[in-house]
Formats: C-alpha cells, structure tokens, sequence
C-alpha cells in the first residue's frame, strides 16, 4: 500500500481539533460524539497502519538537500502508537464526565485532540529533526491544557513547564545539529551510527546533550520538578499527558536518540552511558521517597511518573536489547497502570473534591469500584505477580543482571527499593480507605458515590486489559522483541 | 527417578484460586452452598494431591510441568518432599475449612474470608510445588498479599495494627529475597532448583563471598516469612488476631512455606556447607529459646500458641544447621528437620483450632478469662492434651520421635568433633539450651492446660456458666475437624517404623538426606533420657517459676496470671518502628534539600549565568574599546609651548559638543550605528547604480 496514510493520524485530530472550537455545535452531547467519534476514527486509522505496515518513509518537504521532513512507521514507532492509540479514546471517554460542568469546553477538547495528533507525530517521525519539530510542537499545544483553569497557581505551573521544556529541547537540538555536523543525514533505524563513529567523544557529548535535553520530559533528576507542579491541570491531562502522552514522547525521544540515532554501540561502556544508567538509578529512588512524603494525591503520583519513568530510562542505559525490551514493556504497563491511578485520583477529586491522601480513609465503602480499582492498579504497579508491574519489573532486573557490572547492580538495588517504597506509598491509603473507620471531621454527604458511566466504562477496559497483560504477557514480550529488532 | 510431565501440578495450585472467585460468586447467593463448595474444593484438592503421592510420586515419578508462557514462566516438580508438605497444606485447608463454617458463624465479611483463604491455599500449594526460584517467589508474594487479608478479618485496631506490621515484613522481606535472587542469578545463571547445586558447588573461591550474600539475603526473605529472630516480631501479633483457622493456617503452614526456602538454600544451594550451617544453627537457638520465654510469659492463649511457634520454628531451624553442620552423616537430622515441620503443622492445627472453640463460645482469649472453661469437656480436654503431649515431646506421641532425631543429631555431631580431636564445648551448651528450651515448652504448655482444663474460674457465676455449656459447645463437623489431627498425633508416635520412618524417607531426597549408618532404636534409654531431662527441667520451671512468681493474689485473695513481661521490651516498637520512621525522614529530608536544589537554584543559577554570558558578551566590545583608549588609542595631551602661540579666539572653530554627548560618541556603539547607516547607504548606492 502506498505510504502516503502516514500523514492521516496527524492530520484527522488536527483538523477535528480545530473544528471542535470552530463549529457551532448543538449541544455539548452532540459535541463529544463528535470527538469521540474523530477520536475513534483516528485510533482505527492506527490499527490499521500497524496491521498493514506501510514500507518506507513520506517525505513531505526538504529542510535542505540532505534534510528531508519525513515520516515513517518502524517497530518503535508501532509501540508507542499502538499505547497512545488506545488510551486516547478511553481517557477522551473519561474526560467528558470530569469536564461536564466546565466552562471552556470547546478549547479543552479541541487542544486536547490536536495533542493526539502531535504525539503521533513524534511516534512517526523518520529522523531526529522531524522529531524535534513535532516534540516541540508538543509542548505548545499542551501549554494551554495545563493553564487550563487560569488561576495564579496554573500559571506558575504553565511558566515553569515552559522554561524546563524550552531549556531541554534547546540542548537537545544543540545535541542533535552536532550530530547532524558531523555524521551528515541520519535516519532512525536501529542500532544507529554507532557502528562508523566507535569511540568519538564529540559524538558522546553531543548525545549526553540530547539526553539532558529530552530528559526534561522524562523527568530526570533534577529536571523533574515542572511535572508534580503541573499536576494542577484537570485530571484527564495529567493522566494522559503527564504520565502517558508528554513523558513518554520524553522517553520515546530518548531511546530513539539512544538506539536509532547514536546506537548501543558507540555508546556501551563510556562515560555517557554510565552517566545515564546513574541519574536513572537515582532518580528511581529519589521520585519514590519524594511520593512517599507527599500527600496530596495528584502530586504523589506524578512524583511515582517521576520514579517509573527512570525505570524505562534505566533500562534503556543497559544498551541491550534485553534491556530496551525490558524497558518498553515498562513503557506500556506503566502508562495503563498510571493512567488507571490518575483516573481513580480525578474522579475521588471530582466527586467528592478531596485531593489528600488522609482525606481519602474510609472512602472505599462509598465509593467501591473506585477504590477496588485503585487498589488493584496499586498493586500492579508495585509489582504483585499475577498484574503487569511484575512482568515489566522482572524484566528490567533480568536484562539488569544479565548486562551485570556495579552499574546494572546499582540499578537492580534501586528498583528493588523503589518497589518497596512503591507498596508503602500506594497500598496503605488503598487499604485504609476500606478498612479504617474515618474521623467526624471526614464526613460523608450524598455525593460521595462511585462516577457515572463514562468513568466506569474506562476504569472497566483498563483493569481488564491489566489482568490481561498481567497473566498472559507473553505474545506481547515477544512481539515487542520482534518488533524493535525490525526496521520494516 | 522417571520423569513424568503431567498438568497435573498447576491445576493443584490454580484449581483452589479458581474455586476461590467460583466460590465467592455463590457465596453472593447462598452462604450454605458457598461453605459446601469451598469444603468440596479442598476435599478435591487433598485426593488429587493424595493421588499424586501414592500413585505417582510413590511409584518412583518425579512430577514436572513447565509454562512458559504464564507469568513470564512458571514451572513445577514435585518429589517426596514437595507433594507430601502439598498434601499437609490441603489437609489442613480441608480441616480449617470444615472448623470455619461453625467459628464463623456469625462473622462479617465470610466471603471475602473464604475468597481469600482458598487464594492463599492456591499460593502455598504453587511455592511448595515450585521447581524454580522465581516460581516460588511469585506464589510467595501472591500468598503474602492474600494472607493479609486473612489476618486483618475482624478490622480492629490491633489486627490493624498487626497487619501492618505483617504487610511491611512481608513486602521488605520479598524485596530483599527478589535482590539476594538475582545475585545468586549473576552467579550461576541459572534459577532452577535442581540445576543449583552443581552450579553453586562449581562456583571459584573468590565468589563464595557473593554467594554468601545472596544466600543471606533470601534467608533474609524466608526467614521473615518463617518467625525467625529476629524477624519474628510480626509473629505473635498477626497470628492471634486472625481467626482461628487462620491462625492455624498461618501458623502451621505458611511459616513452612518460609522454611521451604530455607531448606532450599541450606540443602541445595549451600549443601553441606559448615559455615552457613553455624549461622543457621546460631539463628535457630536463638529463635528457639526466644520463642520459649515469651511464650512463657504470654498471659493469652492464642499469643502463647504463637509464641510457641516461633520457638518450635527455631528447633526446625537447629535442625537444618546440624544438617549443614554434619555434612555426608546428615540422615538424624535430616529426618528430625522434616518430622518436626510435618509434628509442628499438625500440632497447631490441633492447638489453634482448639482455641477457635473456646473463642467461638466465650469470644474471650486471656488466661483469667477463659480460666476452667475445659472442666467436664473430655473431648475438648483429648484433643487439647493430644497437642500438648506432643508439642512437649512426650514418648508415645510423634513429637517425641522428631524432638528425639533432632537431639541425636547434636550428639551426633559432638561424636564426631571428639573424633577429630576438637572441643565441643559449644555444642555441648548448644544441647543444653535445647534441651531447656524444650523443658520451657513443657512449662507454658502445662500453664496453659492446667489454667484451661484443670482450675477453677476466679468467678464462680462465670465457672458455672461454662460449665453449662458442657455437651454442645461444638458442632459434630468441628469435633470431626479437630478429632482427626488430634488423633492422627498419638497413632503416628505410637508405631514409628510404621508412619514417621517412611515419611521420613519419603521426603529424604529432597534434603539430600542419606540412609542412617544403623537403624533407629526409637524408645532406647538414651533417647527417653533426652525427653525425662526435658520434662524435669519443664516441671521445676513450672513450679518453681510459673506457680511462685506468675500467678499473683489480688485483693480477694485469689490467685491471677499476671503479665510480668515489660512493655518496652517489644522489639517492634521499640527498635524496628522508630528505625523505620528515621530512615524515612532522613530520607525524606534528604529528597527534599535535592528537590529544593533541582526546582529552585537550578533555574536560578542557569538564569544568572545565560545573564552573565551575555551581559559579559554584549559589554566585550566595550570593554575592548575601553582597552584601546587606555592603551594605543589614548590622547596624549600637548601641553601649551607657547601662550603666545594661541590662535586667535575668532580662528577657533567652536563645536560646542553637550558633556553628556561625549560618552555617546566615545561609544563603541555610536561607531557601529555609524557603520550600519554606512553600510545602508553603500547598499542604497549599489542598488541604484546596478540598474
């Protein structure tokens, strides 16, 4: 088939983007089924590009002579389109309860939408420059989604998130035009240039450069902090943004840069990699500890985004495939689990307007499917066997101990207490909201009840395919080992 | 050994699960059919698990079956061992069960007890059958994760409280094991149970350090899960806080998955290995006498049963030292190591289960309370004197035999150390403290039979009371329930050579136990000596010690069983609780003062020194300019040769220039503005002449 489709899953939430705050609609009802509706379609479109996996790239112009703009569908590609194409429509879904008594609607989903658009974008891009522009592209259009509520508070988080993202993605184009200088045109395929260029300092630090820069979005020590402050955009943006779509084209930048743009090769056993497999290490411990201090629940987890997404990035630093696999499959469990999570945090916020985690005690009796879900993902995401967490875990302390040196041990200690930090920032607030009597002042009133529908239906799909993934995450494993090796 | 594969092997561990959220979907409709279903499944599970033991293990089949594709791969073997300890779990799982339906009677929340109890059935089952060590670490955090639940049933305070303590054991306790897995992985690159002992024994010198390190960190694990010291504090809390067929459970059975992993690295991985062998037996003793003395002073029933097993883990602990410790001649302890783990499971079944009968009736478990509720109850004062004779090793009844074995492999070893000429002082005190802790165990035992059985209540309405409920204070399937393991005790110990001897050896193989030198005279006089010195030193504790200083007059004049033990005494809070709490904030404190430094003094300094750059960047030419005129370009002032030599004032071209336009036109700007107006000229000529 021809290659020109690629465009359409950057076009379609484009354009149905645009159309959401243009058109006069009817209703607000008739509204959403219009963006569910693109939002659907455009998923579809994904499925269908993954089934049929159209070869080659769509040039669409040329920056220079060497320098085309470009698109293409690859396995890494697939990973990340395949996780955005299918929590997009379930948190679209969720996203119309939350937002039902807001005010600006019609801006909310319209930017909300483009976003999925861009972050196809990333997912498509054929070479470092087309990612950066799309990367880039990203931050501004979900600028408006954090300020969304337009308070003082929002702002300093909107102000914050700019500078951290501008700042990152200033080094990384520093990083990647010093790589342009010297290796000529680069397209992403796997295992990179490292091959030709073995041993090249210049290239080393041009690389440490583009990880600092993309470590931004992925929430590297110390360039974490603009992520707990933007947890005071609506929750269906930090769910989707901020533990799915944003830091994980933070991550997806990374590791393209890392094994489809530099490559393991050059990079396995220098300074580069050791630094990175280091700042991943502590930031794993470090985005733990600072969860377990907060209590306001949002902030916790997204200081649990924070720690997760060095799990992936600490894969990543192996410079394995075992390793990359290891940290893939992170990518994907933690972006279901964490979106789950976000979800049970917005609608408590929602519905009952509690946001700390002392406030939540004795909730679970008024609100079940809630808090059994909340637990569940809770233990999912410490890692208790029969759920995801534990297949991607094992994974990354396997491919850790199969890479062995101090540095991969390093990593398996900080992962393992990570994972208990983990259970003792989750499971006791899950537990407590069932078991523990709650104080007067804590006072129920008729509200405080399970959502409608349109939450229980996202909360439904998300555990399932959790239980799913969790018990039988096999076919997956594989496909992913199958999947990053290909260059279509 | 033939290898047989047979699925057999996971539906043993998933069919209980299954029957779990089966029997939870009934239990919504109908409690009656929910309780049959739940019985029927554990009955299903013990004949499959019997089936295995006498038709396919028994016959010389080594049982494997391996899943790869289920949770990352999972794989199971079952030999003696394994399928017999399966079958000790579905025997008391089908006991507990058919005591629950009566003790629960009237409880809250009994779906989610028996959703939950099958769960943990399922996990323990899967860690016994596991034929690697990531199968068994996957039903061992899966059976913690579900026990919780059974020990926080009733939801107050202190099962609360307990279960807190037991979650944060039990998910260290995991973490630590997972870390200490995975060493041992970079090790020997494999996991398989049966590939690790030659993989460990081909391991070079200078890696037995790390080998040490991984072992220490999953007994670490096991340890937690097991009671041992000094882990063993979230033991007697959990245990009399669940209901008592759970406690039963998590006291017979699940403290025995703990020990499962022990023998795994102590007869597998350090196989014969002297050094593991002393920790492990220094381990042990201290358990084992630790156990004894607070059980001793434990005022609660089902405190005291729970005391009393973290002391008896200890003497299965001992055990496994000595085997370590006796290398090739391990057969005595070998044997006593698994007949005290099968006596022990069996006992507190018997025991917990005796005590969910006198809870079910009064709801009372402290010693003043429940004091004479046995008076006129002979078959509760059977059932509860059957557990008691055993657990204190009287001839006659099975714990004799294994208390027995586990002496004589002390003495053994002391044997053999005189033979190499080498002191045995030790050993010597060792065989003391054991045979002491084993005439502790005689103490609080006869304490507790004496209290219950024997004397009257203080209140004589209360006595009374009690004594009405003579006859029907348990249902004919409870009296079953707790008949048959109270029976089983006394037949076993009665004919050795017939029961013990061949489980023994049944389960041998696995221990890397090897046939004794000569065969066991099990009633000789230098084997009932061990268990009279036991009992003496038990009497002379219990007369001179409980009898004198434990029980108190209160002002009426009759006698009460204090508590003596100081509060500030417990390990948990006093040591674990505040060390946790300042590791988290130290911690935390730490995260802070670096969350501090990313957010705020990173931006900050990055601003101040792009500032810097380019303040230092724009003012360069300045600077430069400056330099020049104080250096090349400076005026030179010619000083006036001549006053006469002045022009004339009307000459002079007088450009008054303000004082405030010097600076402008001394500036390296001016020139530049001046260049550019040059430059667009030049550009507006070239422009127009071109044409």
């Amino acid at each position: 088939m021809s290659n020109q489709f690629l465009i359409l899953p950057i076009l379609i939430p484009l354009i149905s983007g645009i159309s959401i705050a243009l058109l006069p609609f009817r209703s607000e009802k008739s509204r959403n089924l219009f963006n569910l509706t693109a939002v659907l379609l455009n998923s579809f479109v994904i499925l269908w590009l993954i089934l049929s996996r159209p070869a080659g790239s769509l040039t669409l112009l040329y920056l220079t002579k060497t320098l085309p703009f470009a698109l293409k569908l690859d396995g890494l590609g697939i990973i990340f389109l395949g996780l955005i194409g299918f929590l997009w429509p379930v948190s679209t879904l969720y996203s119309f309860e939350y937002m039902e008594h807001d005010k600006n609607q019609p801006r909310f989903f319209s930017f909300y939408t483009i976003c999925y658009g861009v972050t196809a974008g990333v997912a498509l891009s054929a070479n470092p420059i087309t990612m950066y522009f799309f990367y880039e592209l990203l931050t501004l259009v979900t600028v408006p989604l954090v300020a969304h509520e337009g308070d003082r508070q929002s702002m300093a988080a909107v102000r914050k998130y700019i500078i951290y993202s501008m700042g990152g993605a200033a080094l990384s184009l520093t990083g990647i035009l010093m790589l342009l200088s010297h290796a000529g045109s680069v397209e992403f395929v796997y295992g990179g240039i490292g091959q030709l260029f073995q041993g090249d300092s210049f290239l080393l630090l041009a690389y440490l450069l583009t990880f600092i820069g993309f470590g931004v979005k992925s929430a590297v020590f110390p360039l974490h902090a603009w992520l707990p402050a933007a947890g005071v955009a609506p929750t269906p943006v930090t769910a989707l943004l901020h533990a799915v779509a944003v830091v994980k084209s933070g991550v997806f930048a990374a590791i393209r840069s890392t094994y489809y743009t530099f490559g393991p090769d050059l990079l396995a056993g220098t300074w580069a990699q050791q630094s990175t497999a280091v700042a991943a290490a502590f930031t794993i411990v470090f985005g733990s500890v600072m969860a377990l201090r907060e209590q306001h629940l949002k902030r916790r987890l997204a200081y649990s985004t924070v720690s997760n997404l060095s799990y992936i990035l600490f894969g990543m630093s192996l410079m394995t495939a075992e390793g990359l696999v290891a940290g893939l499959s992170h990518m994907l469990f933690h972006g279901v689990i964490k979106i789950t999570l976000f979800f049970c945090a917005g609608t408590v916020l929602c519905k009952t307007g509690r946001a700390y985690v002392p406030q939540t005690t004795g909730l679970g009796r008024k609100m079940p499917v809630t808090f059994i879900t909340f637990l569940i993902s809770g233990l999912a995401l410490t890692g208790t066997p029969l759920l995801p967490g534990y297949i991607s875990k094992m994974n990354l302390l396997m491919s850790a101990a199969l890479a062995g040196g101090p540095f991969a041990m390093a990593g398996i200690i900080a992962l393992l207490l990570s994972a208990i930090l983990t259970a003792a920032y989750l499971l006791p607030m899950g537990i407590r909201a069932f078991l523990v009597t709650p104080e007067d002042s804590l006072s129920f009133t008729e509200h405080d009840r399970d959502p409608g529908w349109q939450m229980l239906v996202p909360f439904t799909v998300l555990v399932l395919t959790m239980l799913v993934l969790g018990i039988h995450a096999e076919p997956l494993m594989n496909a992913l080992e199958s999947l990053i090796m290909g260059s279509v | 050994m033939i290898l047989q594969s047979t699925v057999l092997l996971p539906i043993l561990a998933f069919w209980p699960m299954l029957g779990a959220l089966i029997g939870y979907c009934i239990g919504r409709r109908s409690k009656i059919a929910r309780d049959r279903f739940a019985q029927s499944v554990m009955a299903l599970e013990l004949v499959i698990l019997l089936n295995c033991a006498f038709f396919l293990v028994g016959r010389g089949f080594k049982l494997v079956y391996s899943m790869p594709s289920l949770l990352g791969g999972l794989s199971f073997e079952a030999d003696g061992f394994r399928i017999l300890y399966s079958c000790i779990a579905g025997f008391m799982w089908l006991m507990t069960t058919l005591f629950s339906e009566e003790y629960l009677g009237h409880y809250r929340n009994r779906n989610r007890y028996y959703l939950f109890t099958l769960l943990t059935c399922g996990a323990t089952v899967g860690v016994f059958l596991s034929a690697d060590l990531i199968t068994t670490f996957i039903f061992f955090e899966i059976m913690s994760f579900t026990s919780y639940v059974m020990v926080i049933h009733d939801e107050n305070p202190f099962a609360m409280r307990a279960g807190q303590t037991y979650l944060a054991v039990a998910v260290l306790g995991g973490m630590v094991m997972l870390m200490g897995l995975f060493l041992l992985y970079t090790l020997t690159g494999t996991l398989v149970i049966s590939r690790l002992p030659e993989a460990c024994a081909a391991l070079s010198a200078e890696k037995r350090p790390t080998l040490y390190l991984a072992g220490t960190l999953m007994l670490f694990g096991f340890g937690a899960k097991a009671g041992m010291y000094p882990l063993h504090i979230w033991l007697p809390k959990a245990h009399p806080v669940a209901p008592a067929p759970a406690s039963a459970l998590l006291s017979g059975i699940l403290t025995k998955a703990g020990i499962f992993g022990v023998l795994v690295l102590s007869c597998i991985i350090f196989l014969h290995d002297k050094n593991w062998g002393i920790a492990v037996l220094s381990l042990g003793v201290l358990t084992m006498f630790t156990g004894a003395v607070i059980a001793l002073f434990s005022v609660n029933l089902k405190r005291t049963l729970a005391c009393s097993s973290v002391s008896q883990i200890g003497f299965i602990l001992v055990g496994i030292g000595m085997q370590c410790l006796l290398g090739e001649e391990n057969a005595l302890a070998v044997w006593g190591t698994e007949l005290h783990m099968l006596n022990h499971s069996l006992i507190k079944l018997v025991l917990f289960m005796a005590a969910g009968a006198i809870y079910m009736n009064i709801h009372k478990l402290d010693l003043n309370d429940i004091r004479g509720f046995g008076r006129g109850k002979p078959l509760l004062t059977a059932i509860f004197l059957s557990g008691t004779l055993t657990i204190t090793g009287i001839p006659l009844f099975s714990g004799y035999i294994s208390k027995t074995l586990l002496h004589e492999s002390i003495v053994e070893y002391m044997e053999l150390l005189e033979e190499a000429g080498r002191g045995i002082a030790v050993m010597k005190g060792v065989e003391w403290i054991f045979l002491f802790s084993g005439g502790l165990t005689v103490a609080y035992m006869t304490k507790l039979f004496v209290c219950i059985f024997l004397e009257k209540n203080a209140d004589p309405a209360l006595q009374a009371k009690y004594e009405s409920l003579n006859g029907h204070y348990m249902s004919l399937r409870s009296v079953f329930a707790l008949g048959i393991p109270a029976l089983i005790l006394p037949v076993m110990g009665c004919f050795p050579p017939v029961f013990m001897q061949r489980i023994a050896e049944f389960g041998q193989s696995f221990l890397h136990g090897e046939a004794p030198a000569h065969a066991v005279h099990w009633f000789s006089l230098t084997n009932l000596k061990g268990a009279a010195i036991s009992i003496a030193i038990g009497a002379a504790v219990y007369f001179g010690f409980i009898r004198t200083l434990l029980l108190k007059k209160d002002h009426g004049g009759v006698l009460h069983y204090v508590n003596l033990r100081p509060s500030k005494l417990d390990m948990e809070n006093a040591i674990y609780r505040p060390l946790c709490a300042l590791l988290a904030k130290v911690s935390v404190a730490f995260g802070r003062a670096l969350d501090i430094t990313g957010d705020v003094i990173l931006p900050k300094a990055s601003v101040f020194l792009a500032l810097l750059f380019s303040h230092t960047a724009s003012s360069l030419p300045d600077w430069i300019v400056t330099g020049l005129r104080k250096t090349v370009l400076r005026k030179i002032p010619i000083p006036p040769e001549n006053p006469e030599d002045h022009a004339p004032a009307d000459l002079a071209v007088d450009i008054n220039i303000p004082k405030e336009m010097d600076d402008v036109l001394n500036d390296f700007s001016y020139g530049l503005i001046l260049f550019g107006i040059g430059l667009v000229v030049v550009i507006v000529y070239l422009v127009f002449h071109s044409r």
